[in-house]
């Protein structure tokens, strides 16, 4: 009976469970479709025509835009900062994630509050974020320029936080990654406590210390949640628009502009859509590649038996 | 001897994590408490430095204007002005309680989209063996891990021509299809997670796959359900690209849309009016988090619970 269940029958296309099966996904994958995957190819035929705003006629011009975009200025620019936001993002978020969990997973009675504080940056809409960072970081009447002068001493004098091009990235990195470690820090502690307690007293007695333990125990059996969360944050990293956006406006000069915030000037301030789809083809080709590269690498176990090959 | 020496220990140890979880309660809630310090502040008292924290006691006001200005239109011709703002981050502000409604609105039609269609969906692909259901279900995956601005432009287009901009059903749309492949994940482990031998025992006993999925998965993975639909809810309420670009007027802006209005209006910077738009805001999301915060660690913790 199972046998029979659960390989599909062939020869079979209008079994009772076949029918039933297509007819309860059709409905979701038309939705993706319509406005996922289907924009994305319409986005390619955009980027090779010349559509600026307001042009009635889209005339075919093949790889005009690409051309014009690739010898653009901000094009290479774009390319690093999107890599140096990425990688920052998520190291920075996964170290502190898994020291938070680290830190939570002990026994001890408060730590169900911070559990539950934990939920509040997740939940904090990514926009209003960025409006509060953008007032912390404020550089004539900041909290943190207050707290850097008068708390720490450590400088002199009130600094430009996101003006100043040594500093800005790694600026808008700081609410990034505060949004982004809690989401972090609860996967991981769903992952931590899954870990059977008998492995660590059974390592103990064998004379291993913490480090040992952490190493040999910890890291391994955490390590599908690990790559999970390795996927998903540089997902976030790559798509991240709001702290652009709110915060740097892609500058000073270009040092912090993203190709997400490339799509959105090149679209919305330079009124040029056919370069912007262009930028949006590459970006999601990266973003594609990507994401192939890590199903590649996953166990697909841990993606819920997603067979990939 | 030994006794006291471990006890010790795990004293000292106490304390050190005691420490360490206060450090980690100021890292995730100290942006918060000045956002709503500042959204206290009185303008006019405000600047200084160092930077200080409520000279004359909290003022209600900003909040009062957001309030007001909601429940009554006349309230500006009361002589209800706030000192220090200009226009621009009037009108803006004054839109935001009507947002915040849109957006409980777009927010809950987005989960009960993603209910409709994906619950179904979540089951088929792990119970019912069907021809290319694992490929469905990566396409599912891959559309998401595109970066949504990617989509603007065609949508915008699209949407433009045939006349549903400025419209809450284009914005739920969007929103579905963002949140539809998290939902469907969770959900899907969460089905795949159900023994087979529960549903062959059903089916043996005559339930359909109907039946099977109403009256015996639903209630075992009703908190990953929850969870998955809180999730989906959340994206909505967060996204703002979209929600800003396809909607003209305040009467269709969601929250996350307004905040971003905010952020850039015309006029005077007025920070606690901004900062108490922006609390505004981020209280129902909040408020949601809090009321459900054990489903919600139960569902994801129970994803990796096989």
């Amino acid at each position: 009976m199972r046998e029979l269940e659960e390989r599909p029958k062939k020869g079979r296309w209008f079994g009772k469970d076949t029918r039933f099966g297509y007819l309860s996904i059709v409905p979701a994958l038309i939705l993706m479709s319509f406005f996922s995957a289907g924009p994305l190819v319409y986005a390619l035929a955009l980027s090779f025509q010349k559509y600026t705003l307001g042009a009635v006629e889209r005339p075919f011009v093949f790889l005009e835009n690409y051309q014009k975009l690739v010898e653009s200025k901000f094009f290479a620019p774009s390319l690093v900062n999107t890599l140096i936001f990425t990688v920052g993002a998520v190291v920075f978020v996964f170290l502190i994630a898994l020291i938070f969990t680290l830190i939570l997973n002990e026994k001890f009675r408060a730590n169900t509050w911070v559990r539950l504080a934990l939920l509040i940056p997740w939940a904090i809409p990514e926009i209003a974020n960025a409006l509060g960072w953008r007032w912390i970081f404020d550089s004539n009447w900041g909290v943190w320029n207050g707290i850097v002068v008068y708390g720490f001493g450590i400088f002199n004098s009130y600094q430009s936080w996101l003006g100043n091009p040594n500093y800005a990235m790694g600026t808008i990195l700081v609410p990034h990654i505060w949004k982004e470690v809690p989401l972090a820090t609860i996967l991981l502690l769903a992952g931590i406590s899954t870990i059977p307690k008998s492995l660590y007293e059974a390592a103990k007695l064998d004379g291993a210390n913490v480090l040992a333990r952490f190493r040999r125990i910890t890291l391994p059996m955490l390590r599908p949640i690990i790559q999970l969360v390795l996927v998903y944050e540089t997902i976030q990293g790559i798509t991240s628009f709001a702290y652009v956006f709110v915060l740097t406006g892609g500058g000073p000069g270009y040092t912090t502009t993203t190709l997400s915030w490339l799509v959105w000037m090149t679209s919305f301030s330079f009124g040029d859509f056919g370069q912007g789809s262009c930028v949006a083809v590459i970006m999601s080709i990266i973003a594609l590649l990507l994401t192939l590269l890590y199903f590649r690498l996953l166990p697909t176990k841990e993606f819920g038996a997603v067979t990939v090959r | 001897m030994v006794l006291d020496s471990i006890k010790k220990r795990s004293t000292l140890k106490n304390i050190v994590i005691a420490i360490l979880s206060i450090v980690i309660l100021v890292f995730l809630l100290s942006p918060l408490a000045w956002m709503v310090i500042t959204s206290l502040e009185e303008e006019a008292l405000m600047f200084k430095r160092p930077p200080v924290v409520l000279p004359n006691g909290p003022f209600f006001a900003n909040y009062q204007f957001i309030w007001v200005r909601f429940v009554s239109e006349e309230a500006l011709e009361w002589g209800y002005v706030l000192p220090g703002s200009l226009p621009g981050v009037l009108a803006e502000a004054r839109g935001m309680v009507q947002s915040v409604l849109n957006s409980l609105v777009v927010a809950s039609c987005t989960t009960l989209v993603c209910l409709a269609l994906g619950l179904l969906a979540a089951y088929t692909f792990a119970k019912v063996p069907i021809v290319g259901g694992t490929k469905f279900l990566f396409y599912i995956f891959v559309s998401r891990l595109l970066p949504p601005i990617a989509i603007l432009i065609p949508v915008y287009t699209v949407f433009k021509t045939i006349g549903l901009l400025d419209t809450l059903a284009s914005i739920i749309l969007i929103h579905a299809s963002f949140a539809m492949p998290f939902f469907v994940w969770i959900l899907f482990v969460h089905f795949k997670s159900v023994p087979q031998s529960v549903e062959d025992s059903a089916r043996v006993d005559g339930c359909s796959r109907f039946q099977v999925l109403t009256k015996i998965m639903l209630p075992i993975a009703k908190p990953g359900i929850i969870a998955a639909s809180i999730f989906a809810f959340m994206i909505s309420y967060n996204e703002f690209i979209f929600a800003t670009t396809l909607s003209q007027s305040a009467a269709s802006r969601t929250a996350s849309a307004t905040v971003s209005a905010l952020a850039f209006s015309i006029g005077r910077y007025s920070v606690p009016l901004i900062m108490a738009g922006g609390i505004f805001a981020i209280l129902p999301p909040i408020i949601i988090v809090l009321i459900f915060r054990k489903t919600i660690l139960e569902g994801l913790v129970s994803i990796f619970r096989r």
